[in-house]
């Protein structure tokens, strides 16, 4: 179960990760956040030995479309390149959260995935328990962004040694064998 | 010369974004969206300089891929491109066979200096 300071650290990470994988956006104070209607929805589920939860993120096409791949290339991503890519980008907001969650000895496996297509989800302003919710704005458009992460009784988030070759498993890197 | 590139990725997004990153630097690329997929092309196309291959697909990992082709005697350099960043993870591709990794999200110029790098060294299909 998550205490108060497990909920602290989980909030400073994912500041970190919104940070670096979506520089041109701003976090919005979270307390800032109405409850909403969205339909381009992407989840990506994990689990391990003393962990497990979701990430979603929602995002409108025409925010999708300024951070899609393609269009710094100077091309138009078609409804269904920006479905892929709300997948692609929350794997990657969980991958980086995986990398910032390692060294407080927490490790799961991450699941392919999940667009939804034909329904609307309703993110609700009501605080659930341990379940964090991000609104990032960029050009006047959202991203929001929840974490529903539970950690099995008795785990909290604590820093621990950290292991050889940690510090080099960051975005970007390159590791030749 | 032209090179053959064989791109292993469930993401369109990724792939087509390789694709557009390669193409203007003289390889011909190959697509397959998972592991099994990429597999069967492997198998197909003798001539595949490299293999850019993600880790987490449906069907087939990329490490599992890896593994069934070295143990067909496949020996084409693997470039592992993922969100992932586990220790444990990196240790099996690197047994399995592979011979780069990149956490996602990638710097092109990095990307391709790399690729280039591993095809200039020699597979033993390049």
């Amino acid at each position: 179960m998550n205490t108060s300071s497990d909920d602290k650290i989980l909030t400073m990470l994912c500041e970190r990760v919104f940070a670096e994988a979506l520089p041109d956006c701003t976090l919005l104070d979270t307390t800032d956040q109405d409850s909403e209607e969205v339909e381009l929805v992407a989840v990506v589920g994990f689990s391990g030995d003393d962990t497990r939860g979701v990430l979603g993120v929602s995002a409108p096409p025409e925010l999708l479309e300024q951070f899609h791949p393609a269009t710094s290339a100077g091309e138009s991503p078609s409804p269904e390149q920006l479905r892929d890519w709300a997948g692609e980008l929350a794997n990657q907001l969980l991958g980086r959260l995986k990398i910032e969650l390692r060294p407080y000895g927490v490790r799961f496996w991450v699941a392919t995935p999940v667009v939804l297509r034909g329904v609307i989800v309703r993110i609700m302003n009501a605080s659930h328990e341990h379940i964090h919710k991000y609104t990032l704005t960029s050009n006047g458009e959202r991203i929001r962004v929840w974490l529903d992460l539970t950690l099995e009784e008795g785990k909290h988030l604590q820093l621990v040694e950290e292991a050889e070759g940690d510090s080099d498993m960051r975005a970007g890197n390159i590791l030749f064998f | 010369m032209t090179k053959r590139v064989l791109i292993v990725e469930d993401s369109s997004t990724i792939r087509d974004q390789l694709r557009r990153i390669l193409t203007p630097e003289g390889f011909d690329v190959l697509e397959a969206r998972d592991g099994l997929e990429g597999l069967e092309m492997a198998r197909e196309h003798d001539d595949v300089a490299i293999m850019v291959c993600d880790v987490n697909m449906p069907r087939m990992d990329g490490i599992a891929m890896i593994t069934v082709l070295r143990s067909e005697g496949n020996e084409t350099p693997v470039l592992m491109l993922t969100t992932e960043g586990e220790p444990e993870l990196i240790v099996q591709a690197k047994k399995a066979g592979a011979r780069a990794w990149i956490i996602k999200p990638f710097d092109e110029r990095l990307l391709v200096k790399a690729i280039k790098g591993l095809t200039d060294q020699g597979g033993a299909n390049a």
